[in-house]
């Protein structure tokens, strides 16, 4: 028996044992392997649907959603871009896409807008009018974060874009409505503020007709007279005729009052044109492009025409100070300052209604800094504390059914604020009245934005 | 004609409007005595001072509308003709005027419609108003 014959047996018991072990061990790791496969593989698929299902979310809203380097860049965009403007998702990636889409005048706003929110990395809302493949502009309103570490050199911008041209559209036909509605019932009261010097310059002139058919009757008389004393037979006949006739047609009435009621007739023709002339300037034709405006003037041609609707509850006292023109669209601008004065008229109505008192609305205009100020002030029954945030949203009203639409004031406010960037607030105190205050930027929205980013 | 002249009563709140009235009517002075007063509160006085045989009113005045004064004028001289003279035209107005008055004639209205619209309804309503037309 060899040595190797000895321990062969031994040996491969123990290689065996070792090989039992191994055989063991690979087995329970082999397991285990499997296990963090299965694991790992569940943890996959878990995280695909959980990615499945978000992009599905993200590619299927109605906005789209997009993502920008700090150059401005597109660097992701959902499928949804393609069908918003019609170009494939490899075109938003392109260099320039972005500036290239925006209408000219809205371009250098967006892009500025964009570069700020990299460089502070707060977010914003912003709105652009996007130009699509088939020449369409759509209004398209960006929700925009910043995300990435604080470096605004790698910061990016994540956005979901909303397609609101029809939101857009649909806002502007409501205010042409209210305005509508307002000029609606304007009308009639112009009708009666037209009526009555209508009324007065035909009796004037009617007077005038029956006054010259007498003087001209007293007329032929005096020629007569002439006639006679010219032949040298003046006879005291015709003399004491013509003072009869005198009486008869109330001479010293007519050359009195004929001059007054021509005069009348002057004034009332004047007063005629010049509420024409203010429906003219009042319902100033939409002009997309701002321009300066005189906004003492608008409050002059608003209350000329609006006479009406104030009149018989409310005197009015103006305090119109020196302003320059102001960048604005002025029948807009028009538009509110009637909503404001039919309010203030309306609630001076509501105290002094059954009384024979009347109360006052105070317009005063003013210049302050950059602003030009306008306040509003009426005597009316005032604002409660509990509805004074609610009056400027759309479709709060105090009023009865039929008197007000409850657009009024949301509408001036969106003018105001949205349109021209300028602010509307309201100091009311209930028993005493309300004061409207609106501060118009002088030089218009976007350098008023500038100056406060 | 009689000698019985008809006595007229005019009230608006605008005094142009009176003064061409008077000039208008001037043509009826030798059958009417015309009266004009500035709005209804001066109106009022007049019906202290003088019985009228028609009272012609304009509509919207300040403190008291013109349907509340021909009530007023209704109640105190019922024999009294009531018209009114209005520059507004909306129906809920026309409705209110027509409960007070006898007529109703819109602003601008000649002085020929006028006149015979008072002699109409000064006739139906007063039998002051009988002998004189």
């Amino acid at each position: 028996m060899t040595f190797v014959a000895f321990l062969a047996p031994a040996l491969a018991a123990s290689a065996a044992a070792l090989s039992a072990r191994a055989l063991t061990r690979t087995r329970a790791e082999l397991r285990e392997t499997s296990r963090r496969y299965e694991e790992l593989a569940r943890r996959a698929r878990a995280l695909e649907a959980s990615r499945d299902r978000y992009r599905a979310l993200v590619e299927s809203t109605q906005a789209v959603p997009w993502e920008m380097g700090p150059d401005l860049r597109f660097t992701y965009v959902g499928p949804q871009g393609e069908t918003l403007l019609g170009f494939p998702r490899e075109a938003w990636l392109e260099p320039g896409f972005l500036a290239e889409r925006l209408v000219p005048e809205d371009a250098r706003r967006v892009l500025d807008e964009l570069a700020r929110v990299v460089e502070t990395g707060e977010p914003t809302i912003v709105e652009s009018r996007l130009l699509t493949r088939d020449r369409r502009v759509l209004c398209v309103r960006h929700t925009v974060n910043a995300a990435g570490p604080s470096d605004p050199r790698r910061r990016r911008l994540l956005a979901l874009a909303a397609d609101v041209t029809d939101q857009k559209r649909l806002e502007t036909e409501l205010q042409q409505a209210q305005r509508l509605e307002s000029v609606g019932r304007l009308a009639a009261g112009v009708a009666h503020e037209i009526n009555t010097p209508v009324q007065f310059v035909s009796d004037s002139i009617h007077f005038v007709r029956d006054a010259w058919n007498d003087l001209d009757a007293l007329i032929g008389r005096y020629r007569a007279l002439r006639a006679a004393v010219d032949r040298g037979e003046a006879r005291a006949e015709l003399a004491a005729e013509l003072v009869r006739l005198e009486e008869e047609v109330d001479l010293d009435y007519l050359v009195t009052n004929v001059p007054k009621a021509i005069e009348r007739s002057m004034e009332g023709l004047g007063r005629v044109a010049a509420i024409v002339r203010s429906m003219k300037e009042f319902a100033h034709p939409d002009q997309t492009a701002m321009t300066r405006a005189d906004l003492n003037h608008c409050i002059t041609t608003t209350l000329t025409i609006a006479r009406n609707e104030y009149k018989y509850v409310a005197d009015v006292e103006t305090e119109l100070g020196e302003l320059p023109k102001v960048l604005c669209r002025v029948g807009e601008i028009n538009q509110v300052i009637l909503n404001m004065i039919v309010n203030a008229a309306h609630a001076i109505g509501d105290v002094v209604a059954g009384t024979t008192q009347k109360g006052r609305i105070s317009i005063k205009t003013r210049q302050e800094g950059p602003n030009a100020l306008i306040t509003i002030e009426d005597t009316g029954a005032g604002i409660p504390d509990g509805i004074r945030d609610r009056i400027f949203e759309p479709f709060f009203t105090t009023k009865p059914v039929g008197k007000g639409t409850g657009q009024g004031l949301a509408i001036a406010r969106s003018v105001v604020v949205e349109k021209h960037g300028g602010s509307l607030s309201l100091q009311s105190e209930p028993g005493h009245g309300t004061t409207f205050l609106i501060r118009l930027p002088i030089d218009g929205p976007s350098k008023e934005r500038a100056r406060a980013a | 004609m009689s000698g019985e002249k008809l006595t007229i009563l005019f009230v608006d709140d605008e005094q142009a409007l009176l003064n061409g009235l008077r000039d208008a009517l001037r043509r009826f002075r030798r059958q009417w005595v015309m009266v004009f007063a500035l709005g209804p509160e001066a109106a009022l006085a007049e019906l202290d001072r003088l019985q009228f045989d028609a009272v012609v009113s304009d509509m919207r005045m300040p403190g008291i509308d013109g349907a509340t004064f021909l009530a007023i004028v209704k109640e105190r001289q019922p024999g009294a003709a009531r018209l009114v003279l209005s520059g507004h035209a909306d129906p809920e107005l026309i409705a209110r005027a027509y409960t007070v008055a006898h007529d109703f004639l819109q602003k601008p209205c000649d002085p020929e419609t006028l006149s015979q619209a008072i002699l109409r309804a000064s006739r139906v309503e007063g039998s002051s108003a009988e002998g004189s037309e």
